[in-house]
């Protein structure tokens, strides 16, 4: 276990064009399936809106006045025509809006993402290529159609991850002005999204958003997101993952270094 | 026999057969033969056997292409290929949590076939039957309760403080491995950055003596509280020991400076406290020693 696993690097047409080295901490992990179900049931309770809601009696309009006297009449004693007994009453113990959302400890949460990366290596599902990119100006399903049939497999479907920053930040080196300390890149890179999610806009790869849109329309069957997207619902959900090498880059810089502490 | 797998698994049960399955909790892998009842000693690495080398069923094992396949067969070798070394892949419906990790939750008031039925497991009627129905805690049904009875006590000291003590030999055990350098200024931080101390300092670091014969390092280090002997030995090498005082936040301020925009003003020790130390602590975390 936790033993580098060399595996080859194929172009558009599956043909290998070279190799590259996937670290066994990251890819080589032991298949812990109760720890991947955990983060699945934490990510799925906290998609929940919890939203829902129902009116209970008090919340029904109307209902104020005693309906008919308590005796003499030969009825049921009611207090109000919007009692759960009651046709157009409220409900009794319905659904109220609730905060449904899950903690689960970070340290099991990246686990768990390891965990489902080692799965798709260990069962052949893992495929590195080159470059995933569509040739054509537009974006074009039919071109993603014909790489992903080369599979050969019709019911396969495929989670593709790319690298969506439109700098090439192996050639960046960012450097703190203050300090003068170089940061690294992963630093850089959480720094980024952090700033992304504030607001502040982040220069989006053309061709990755190019990709997107090629696989919009194949929605059940192919799914691209950036490796910072990667999560492990798609991952199980998907059968195949197929990664750029700067994609595999960057999950091994996001799953193999400790948290980030921003201080 | 070897097997792919991290520590050790104890195969039990039908585990006799080639390429019978060892997959129990977080580990996997495939033995080639083990009769049941067996402890296994689960080799790193890729599995190898006699009858192909390891590259051969690296490719099969992993899925991935042999080189001869690379442009021959490129969408067969792409393949998943139905072979007993590769493991299932997790999905969605077969991912299930340890046996035992969660409890049912218990539905009381469900008909008597649930075994919480009419009373619920509360019995009949009385305070503890209602809802919210249960005494006070310490109440003893009007007597006088135990933490009257019971004279008080003891008292409070407001000027405690709880160090983390150090001893000599685990320092200079530390210097010896080059973890601290002993021509710098020891600080408290330096000993927490270090992992010398834990991270449970309460209040600061007291430096005891236990090895203090065979300490032979000249440092000059900064403690709230030290042991007689332990300065002994240290001043006998040329080196110094000075007491310094910090308070919660100063201590908190030399050791996570990160979480201050502002270092807080260094706090000088209460006046009843003044005879234990000698210096006010400094901040943020100096780099030489006080000069006198």
């Amino acid at each position: 276990m936790l033993i580098d696993r060399v595996v080859p690097v194929v172009n558009r047409s599956l043909e290998g064009v070279g190799s590259i080295t996937l670290p066994g901490l990251v890819y080589d992990q032991p298949l812990r399936k109760d720890i991947v179900h955990r983060v699945v049931v934490w990510q799925r309770a906290n998609w929940r809106q919890g939203t829902v809601k129902v009116k209970t009696r008090s919340e029904v309009r109307g209902g104020g006045r005693k309906p008919w006297p308590q005796k003499g009449t030969g009825r049921a004693r009611a207090g109000s025509i919007r009692s759960p007994l009651f046709r157009g009453g409220g409900k009794a113990h319905g659904p109220r809006p609730k905060d449904w959302s899950q903690s689960l400890n970070s340290k099991i949460r990246r686990l768990g993402l390891r965990v489902a990366v080692s799965s798709k290596l260990a069962a052949g599902q893992l495929t590195v290529v080159d470059e995933l990119k569509i040739e054509s100006k537009a974006p074009k399903t039919k071109e993603l159609t014909e790489f992903i049939d080369r599979f050969e497999h019709d019911r396969t479907s495929f989670l593709l991850v790319d690298d969506a920053v439109g700098i090439n930040w192996e050639d960046y080196e960012p450097v703190d002005p203050l300090t003068g300390v170089k940061k690294s890149h992963w630093q850089w890179r959480a720094n980024l999204l952090r700033n992304a999610r504030k607001g502040e806009e982040i220069p989006l790869c053309e061709d990755f958003l190019k990709l997107k849109r090629s696989a919009k329309n194949l929605k059940k069957r192919v799914k691209v997101i950036p490796p910072e997207g990667l999560n492990v619902y798609d991952l199980l959900a998907f059968d195949r993952l197929v990664m750029t090498p700067r994609a595999v880059k960057a999950i091994t810089y996001r799953l193999s270094h400790p948290p980030p502490r921003f201080h | 026999m070897l097997v792919r797998g991290l520590g050790r698994v104890c195969l039990r049960g039908r585990w006799g057969a080639e390429g019978a399955k060892v997959g129990t909790g977080g580990l996997r892998g495939w033995c080639v033969a083990a009769t049941s009842g067996q402890t296994v000693k689960l080799s790193p690495g890729p599995r190898q056997d006699e009858e192909g080398t390891s590259s051969f069923l690296l490719t099969r094992q992993w899925g991935l292409w042999s080189s001869a396949g690379y442009s021959t067969a490129a969408a067969a070798a792409a393949a998943v290929p139905s072979f007993p070394g590769a493991s299932e892949p997790l999905k969605l419906n077969n991912i299930s949590d340890n046996k035992g990790a969660r409890r049912k939750r218990k539905r009381v008031g469900r008909g008597i076939g649930s075994g919480w039925g009419k009373t619920c497991g509360r019995g009949h009627k009385g305070q503890k039957a209602r809802s919210g129905g249960r005494p006070r805690l310490g109440f003893e049904g009007g007597q006088t309760p135990l933490r009257l009875r019971l004279p008080k006590r003891g008292f409070h000291n407001p000027h405690k403080r709880e160090y983390q003590w150090l001893n000599l030999y685990k320092l200079s055990s530390w210097i010896r491995q080059g973890r601290i350098d002993p021509t710098k200024l020891i600080t408290m931080k330096t000993l927490r950055d270090t992992g010398v101390v834990g991270n449970k300092i309460k209040d600061g670091v007291k430096l005891l003596g236990a090895g203090h014969a065979k300490f032979n390092h000249k440092i000059s280090i900064e403690v709230s509280s030290c042991s007689e002997l332990a300065r002994e030995a240290i001043e006998k090498q040329g080196g110094q020991v000075q007491l310094v005082y910090y308070n919660k936040l100063g201590l908190k301020a030399l050791m996570k400076p990160w979480r201050f925009e502002v270092t807080p003003f260094p706090a000088r020790p209460p006046p009843k406290l003044r005879y234990l130390f000698e210096y006010v602590g400094r901040l943020p975390e100096p780099d030489t020693p006080i000069t006198k």
